[in-house]
């Protein structure tokens, strides 16, 4: 897509045998214990990640643990086809360091975001801009898009009976309370325009985020309330280069819906960097979110600072229309993407029962209905949870989403040979490019085997005690002058960070994520056997 | 523009798009059921339906097999 650059993160649930945080740091080290898929880093970095809490991967993405979770952040992509298949190379990533661990009737990931019992977990979108995330412009500008996208890019969400208790009003939980009851303006149950199908109330939210979030917009991801727009400046990149970081977003199993999100949202992006004022304002963008998720059944609509009340789909299609008009015919990603944009807010006005297959949370509220239907308690069964979870597993094996792609009912857009390629190769045309070439070289030339784990440990670590815990707090680094200015390459022969690669005081700046770096990554490649003998 | 070497012309599959939401306009469209978007009968490259089990005795094997729901520690 002309001019876009982006990237998702997304923090894996874990279930089976062991704990969660016990999983997700085994396989972990699994991961980078052969250098199969990268290289473990060796420096503390800040944000509490000790030494060898992660590292990059062959593929130009990286791989940490992060609040008990095991993330995967997407190399840095430019076109949909790539984000889709590097998303998909980090699953297949986790499932073959299981299976590679020889724990795969143990250690089970699953690719959503939330557990069923109050906890939510994050998915991460970062966009390449050239004018500050922070500006006004920017932030009113994103909201009402942010608020109103998850319509085509939710995932849907059970909503079990022990949260229902916890989150007070059922009513208010389950069914948009402005609407008679028995009236259907176009039903999931019952097709587009059948006006007084039943409308029974359901457990069901359209987004697994929305529930969770309690402020529009902070610097912070999750203290102080989680927001729907993240407000952290830190670019990652050379000076000219700033970061969107949208943390509102699901973690879709969908492909489409992926290449959709980022797509629309990378346009949206775009709209605004060239001072495009969208001219609308929600009255109160988390209410809306949360009004909007908790009603799968349609008719959504949103309260603006003018008292008017209009169609959801209306201010998407705000939207749509500038982008259409700035952008149609630039190249093949925003063609598809406005096409598909489009055509989904009809088909959401009209039936979103044609969407299966295509929208996670039609999907899967299809399924779950269908499967409540049968069920002597009906939406109140207990293993219509595991059944939603199903749907996200990323075991082949037990995952819902994969029979149902294997079933010919949702279509892909990567195949099975791209993913795999996508395991190991990053994006031609970006610095992941470099970064990965370099990477690789640094695994086969046993770049990790110069790193004195013990020594790092007792100058950079001090023993303390929390409660009942006893750890180690590291004095962290912050990049590879830090190692230069202290001296302590024979300790820390190495950091790798998205902007840069440092091997003992020889650096690689990758300051410029449009850039691929190839000729730079082969030289210093080359290098790499005599630099790390010194 | 540098362009990826495994990138296709244009990503697919698509949904069909219905001549009253062109994107050139993107309005909103008449309410008659022609104008639905359907999803494409057999989507090009797409392989023959395998010939599988029930769809519902494999989704209680799966519910069968995938562990319990484990609480997970909130993330960020």
């Amino acid at each position: 897509m002309d001019g876009a650059l982006f990237g998702t993160e997304t923090e894996y649930a874990c279930a089976g045998n062991l704990s969660p945080a016990e999983a997700a740091s085994r396989v972990k080290d699994g991961v980078f214990s052969e250098r199969k898929y990268g290289l473990i880093e060796p420096a503390p970095r800040e944000w509490g990640e000790v030494p060898g809490n992660g590292g990059f991967l062959f593929n130009g993405g990286r791989l940490y643990l992060d609040s008990g979770h095991l993330e995967y952040a997407t190399p840095e992509c430019r076109s949909l086809h790539d984000i889709v298949a590097a998303e998909r190379g980090g699953d297949q990533i986790l499932v073959a360091a299981v299976v590679d661990l020889k724990v795969e009737n143990e250690i089970f990931f699953i690719k959503n975001n939330t557990d069923h019992f109050g906890h939510t977990y994050g998915y991460h979108e970062n966009y390449c801009l050239r004018v500050s995330p922070r500006s006004r412009d920017m932030v009113q500008g994103l909201l009402p898009f942010l608020v109103t996208r998850q319509l085509f890019t939710g995932s849907g969400m059970f909503f079990p009976a022990a949260l229902r208790g916890r989150s007070g009003s059922r009513s208010g939980l389950l069914t948009d309370s402005s609407d008679p009851p028995g009236k259907s303006r176009f039903g999931v149950f019952g097709g587009g325009n059948s006006a007084g199908a039943s409308r029974p109330p359901v457990p069901f939210q359209i987004s697994q985020r929305a529930h969770f979030v309690s402020v529009d917009v902070s610097h912070r991801v999750r203290f102080g309330g989680r927001p729907i727009l993240n407000l952290r400046d830190e670019p990652l990149a050379g000076g000219r280069f700033r970061r969107l970081h949208i943390i509102i977003g699901d973690a879709n199993r969908s492909e489409w819906a992926t290449a959709l999100k980022l797509g629309t949202t990378a346009l949206v992006a775009q709209l605004l960097e060239l001072g495009w004022d969208p001219e609308v304002e929600l009255e109160n963008a988390v209410a809306a979110l949360k009004e909007i998720a908790r009603n799968p059944y349609g008719g959504w609509t949103v309260r603006m600072t003018d008292g008017k009340t209009i169609p959801a789909i209306d201010i998407q299609r705000v939207y749509l229309l500038e982008a259409t008009k700035r952008f149609l015919g630039r190249d093949a990603d925003t063609d598809w993407t406005l096409r598909q944009w489009a055509t989904i807010l009809n088909a959401l006005e009209m039936d979103a029962l044609r969407l299966d297959g295509y929208v996670d949370w039609v999907t899967k509220f299809l399924q779950l209905s269908h499967y409540a239907e049968k069920a002597a308690r009906g939406w109140d069964d207990p293993a219509l949870i595991k059944l939603d979870l199903a749907y996200h597993h990323v075991d082949p094996r037990v995952s819902l989403y994969t029979l149902l792609c294997k079933q010919g009912k949702i279509p892909t857009l990567v195949d099975d040979e791209r993913a795999e390629r996508a395991m190991h190769q990053p994006p031609a045309d970006t610095r992941a490019a470099g970064r990965g070439h370099v990477v690789r070289a640094m695994a086969e030339a046993r770049a990790d085997d110069s790193i004195r784990w013990e020594v790092l440990a007792r100058r950079l670590g001090e023993r303390a005690v929390w409660g009942d815990e006893r750890f180690v707090v590291y004095e962290y680094v912050d990049d590879w002058r830090d190692i230069r200015d202290t001296g302590a390459w024979h300790i820390i022969p190495y950091l790798i960070d998205w902007g840069a690669i440092a091997v003992k005081d020889h650096v690689l700046e990758l300051s410029d994520p449009f850039r691929d770096y190839a000729e730079e990554s082969e030289r210093f490649g080359k290098s790499l056997p005599s630099l790390l003998r010194r | 523009m540098m362009e990826s070497k495994d990138r296709p012309a244009a990503i697919e599959p698509t949904l069909v798009l219905p001549a009253s939401a062109a994107p050139e306009a993107p309005t909103k469209p008449a309410e008659t059921p022609t104008e639905v978007p359907t999803r494409p009968e057999r989507i090009p490259g797409e392989k023959e339906k395998e010939s599988e089990p029930d769809i519902d005795e494999q989704i209680k094997r799966i519910i069968r097999e995938i562990p319990d729901p484990t609480p997970q520690p909130g993330g960020e």
